[in-house]
């Protein structure tokens, strides 16, 4: 009862008009962004942040949140009409998506997408609405150990999914630390390689790393391949599916839905892991698995609908505990310190006008989400056939305002660069960015539960040992780390799934 | 292929070397009092182990090619690109926004798709002019002014 007091409190929240429009811009900019490929919801998320530094926490996270959850939807568009994904989570959808293109049911396949999306992204957020206060409360009991460990967890996890090479991804998580001790030591004050360079005395901020690391990067090997997006010709008609779609997609929606939630909270988790793993369970379990990626609808129900349960669930352990579960968690993390609010155990004590408008936002959100997807889904198909030639320099500019104006420092636009050219060679060498944002973001976080931890254990490491969920969480990490190393579990581990997330 | 990788592998040696000098420097402590050298040091200790053994890794495989990972690269385009974009870096507060971005728009627009200048012209200007509106207008960002006052 009280759960629903505090989403009405919520509703309450997200229906001022103030809201309900940031609401509806973080919507439609994450369909925008999840069309167009070449730019997913992190680097849209790092080019609106400064602009939300204008604007009240609640209406920023409102905002960026929709970006989110928004790219979930509109990544399908694309990946149905062109063949190319419009972000990392939309994928898989190509495989039956363009093949139902192919064959005239482009229509049917951006309805069950967009349905499938809705249902399951409205089932996540009842979800997080019935767990976020017991793990909240939980929580409360979490000390400097069981961070730290989980921290750890979610760092390892990330890195065992590597698509490449475990040892590389554990290698750019340990970039990811280094680059997050720049600056000035919290506890001690004492200036770490920062080299006498002022602009770094408070280290190298998350916005010009991420859009430097996802958005320039991106620009700079885009200029190297011409890319082609031939829209497939045909006039989209008949967005409702039919009956026999529906009683074909409901258990592939479903189960989308479950996987979606569950591996949306897990830390390393996140939409594009719930949307492989879901097609994969789907065309496991079907009667017909040898028609999947010739235009099944499963194929595209599935995948859709878990890549919106899991962005709603993964808000889970951001906003009770305060640990991102992905690069995306990560930067709303950032975006939420901005503006004063920490997320964890507190925050619905502290700030329960947050947590819960944007809640009730997500419930809105999805609404709108539908009619932007079905309606106007013709809008979306003009959109697809602006050159990207045009759209290029549009976002080099963007990014470089969007770096300058959050300190009108001309060094944070230099360090987006730099952050540029390191991403541009890792993605040439296969180094994947996830893991080295994750741990950038985490490791002041578990730098500081460390030292909390030794201070209280008297330097005894017998402490993360001791206490459950801490050693848990660590014999898990430790045995995600090993397992690669035996040989023969190392050539059935799963892989093929690290993205860019955005 | 393989030269690139032992390369790379090598200058991850080198930087985890350069960073646990540094990190000693700032004093690392102990277990019992760890200093702010402490995770940096550690962290440092794991990436050159970790590039060590990808280092050995890479000198057992057999020789790839190079054009694997370079092949098809416009290096000149690239070249042209970054070059531009530190130059705007360099000279943006001198120049202000809107005229160091539309001269950074004429080139972009030209390396990106050869479109003709009149072309360019007009799609330039009418970027700069939606960014004015968006960015100095609509969200009251503080951009530069530069020599022209503007």
């Amino acid at each position: 009862m009280d759960t629903f007091n505090q989403l009405l409190l919520g509703f309450s929240v997200a229906l001022q008009p103030i809201n309900l429009f940031y609401c509806f811009m973080g919507c439609l900019i994450g369909t925008l962004v999840g069309v167009l490929p070449g730019l997913g919801p992190t680097a849209a998320m790092s080019l609106l942040l400064p602009a939300t530094l204008h604007i009240t926490p609640v209406a920023a996270i409102i905002m960026l949140a929709g970006i989110y959850y928004g790219a979930m939807y509109g990544g399908s568009t694309t990946s149905i009409l062109v063949n190319i994904p419009g972000e990392a989570a939309s994928a898989v959808t190509c495989l039956d998506g363009y093949q139902m293109a192919r064959q005239g049911k482009a229509g049917r396949a951006l309805g069950i997408s967009a349905f499938g999306s809705f249902i399951a992204g409205t089932i996540g957020i009842v979800g997080l609405t019935l767990v976020a206060v017991p793990l909240a409360d939980l929580a409360l009991r979490f000390g400097p150990p069981e961070y730290f460990a989980l921290m750890c967890l979610g760092m390892v996890i990330l890195t065992f999914l590597s698509s490449t090479s475990m040892i590389r991804a554990l290698m750019m998580a340990c970039f990811g630390i280094l680059i997050g001790t720049v600056g000035t030591d919290a506890v001690s004050g004492t200036a770490r390689f920062s080299f006498g360079i002022i602009e770094l005395m408070d280290g190298v901020g998350l916005v010009p790393v991420v859009m430097g690391l996802f958005g320039i990067s991106e620009m700079l090997l885009n200029i190297e391949t011409k890319i082609d997006r031939e829209i497939f010709k045909t006039r989209v008609k008949g967005l409702f599916p039919t009956v026999r779609d529906w009683i074909q997609s409901a258990g592939a929606i479903i189960r989308g839905t479950v996987i979606g939630f569950f591996l949306g909270i897990l830390p390393g988790g996140g939409a594009v892991l719930s949307s492989f793993v879901s097609y994969a369970v789907e065309k496991r379990v079907s009667k017909y698995p040898e028609k999947f990626g010739t235009g099944v609808i499963e194929g595209v129900a599935a995948p859709e609908s878990a890549n919106n349960s899991a962005a709603q669930g993964a808000f889970i352990p951001l906003l009770t505990l305060g640990i991102p579960s992905n690069v995306v968690m990560a930067m709303l993390l950032g975006a939420l310190i901005i503006h004063g609010v920490t997320p964890g155990p507190l925050l619905l004590t502290n700030h329960p006008q947050v947590f819960w408008g944007v809640v009730g936002s997500m419930y809105i959100g999805n609404v709108m989400l539908l009619i932007l997807n079905l309606p106007l889904i013709g809008l979306w198909v003009q959109l697809l056939k602006v050159p990207y030639a045009i759209l290029m320099p549009l976002i080099i500019v963007f990014c470089i305002i969007g770096s300058y104006t959050i300190a009108n420092s001309i060094m944070d636009v230099f360090f987006m660069l730099i952050f540029g050219v390191i991403g541009y060679l890792m993605k040439k060498l296969k180094y994947e960015a996830p893991p080295l944002i994750l741990a950038y973001v985490l490791g002041p976080m578990m730098e500081y539960s460390l030292k909390q931890s030794l201070l209280v254990s008297k330097g005894s490491f017998k402490i993360f040992f001791s206490r459950p969920i801490s050693a848990t969480c660590l014999i898990i990490a430790l045995i995600l780390v090993v397992l690669p190393i035996i040989p023969r579990l190392r050539k059935k581990r799963p892989g093929a799934v690290l993205p860019d997330e955005g | 292929m393989k030269r690139t990788y032992v390369v790379v592998n090598i200058f991850w040696l080198v930087l985890s070397t350069a960073v646990c000098v540094e990190s000693w420097s700032l004093k690392v402590g102990g277990v019992h009092n760890p200093g702010p050298g402490f995770l940096p040091f550690y962290t440092a200790i794991l990436l050159g182990l970790l590039a060590l053994i990808s280092l050995l890794q890479t000198l057992k495989e057999s020789e790839g090619s190079a054009s694997e990972i370079w092949g098809g690269i416009q290096f000149g385009k690239l070249a042209i690109l970054l070059g531009t974009l530190f130059l705007y870096v360099f000279l943006l507060e001198r120049l202000g926004f809107l005229f160091g971005t539309f001269l950074l728009l004429l080139v972009l627009f030209r390396i990106v798709e050869p479109y003709g200048w009149k072309t360019i012209l007009l799609s330039s200007l009418l970027t700069i002019g939606g960014m004015y509106l968006f960015f100095v207008i609509l969200l009251e960002s503080r951009l530069p002014r530069g020599f022209l006052g503007f």
